[in-house]
């Protein structure tokens, strides 16, 4: 049986012509990518959403100490101390201790208010 | 300048051009027309996703490329032999001869699967053997050297029995 020689038979194959494919669903692409925009967008709106409500009381906690804090330095020792005034002035503090810092060290109320407690400055003064 | 070819209406051309070649190519290694139109439109879509078409120097050569990895990165596909579907033509065949294009598929189907590529790469993707041998991760003469047994085998395949071959016109 006579056969095609190589070029001939090539150029019987491509004859044949190869299905095009199904059209590109590049329309399903672009609303595919822009839902999954909108869904990282919205991942980061929820994080930063729950990053506020983990730190927000946090925060309002330490502007209230600090409130606090500035408060009891500005409190002035009724001079002189009355039972009446070191009632008002307990009434008044946020803490019993540092009603005590204010009354025992009242020049230094400022600056030992916040940072040094009267109590432990006595506690270091008995040892020596 | 080099123009910007990873754009929508870029995509689609070169889907235009290559596609059915790509498609045939995938076909031919998947064995399923389903999974292989699947492949070729992840990989469009993804060279549109990524705009990495500017830095390739040859686009053809790359698509085939990927069309290949996409198919062989499926499961099933890298663990099957190809299977021809009787259902699904591959080709559009010369006077509707539809006898013909079954046969063709099959004869296709018979071949080794790495013949097979070779001989779809080069006879309707009409890329070089060089550029074959890129696709394929093999060497020119390799490539050259199945193709001729590809196309010997096919011949063989197709003309055994019947006269197709030696009058094409039919």
């Amino acid at each position: 049986m006579p056969t095609l020689p190589d070029d001939q038979f090539e150029r019987y194959l491509k004859q044949f012509r190869p299905l095009a494919p199904e059209q590109l669903q590049l329309e399903e692409h672009s609303t595919k990518s822009r839902t999954r925009a909108l869904a990282a967008l919205t991942s980061v709106a929820a994080a930063v959403i729950v990053a506020f409500l983990i730190l927000y009381p946090r925060l309002r906690q330490r502007t209230e100490r600090d409130v606090q804090h500035a408060s009891v330095a500005r409190i002035e020792v009724p001079q002189p101390l009355t039972i009446r005034s070191a009632d008002a002035l307990l009434a008044g503090a946020p803490s019993f201790k540092a009603a005590v810092d204010v009354l025992a060290l009242p020049s230094h109320a400022t600056s030992f208010g916040v940072k040094q407690s009267a109590l432990e400055v006595l506690g270091k003064d008995s040892k020596l | 300048m080099q123009p910007l070819r990873t754009n929508s209406v870029e995509i689609e051309r070169l889907y235009r051009e290559h596609g059915p070649v790509l498609l045939l190519f995938a076909t031919s290694i998947a064995g399923d027309r389903g999974r292989a139109q699947d492949a070729v439109q992840q990989v469009f879509l993804r060279v549109l996703e990524k705009r990495k078409l500017d830095e390739v120097e040859d686009v053809k050569a790359y698509l085939f490329t990927c069309v290949r990895n996409a198919v062989l990165n499926d499961h099933k596909a890298s663990r099957r032999s190809v299977a021809i579907e009787e259902e699904s033509a591959w080709f559009d065949p010369p006077q509707r001869d539809f006898t013909a294009e079954l046969r063709l598929r099959r004869a296709l189907g018979r071949l080794p699967d790495d013949q097979r590529q070779v001989l779809v790469l080069h006879v309707w993707g009409e890329l070089t053997f060089l550029q074959t041998a890129e696709v394929l991760g093999i060497s020119s003469n390799t490539a050259a050297s199945r193709y001729r047994y590809a196309l010997a085998n096919l011949r063989e395949s197709l003309c055994a029995k019947e006269d197709s071959c030696a009058n094409p016109s039919r």
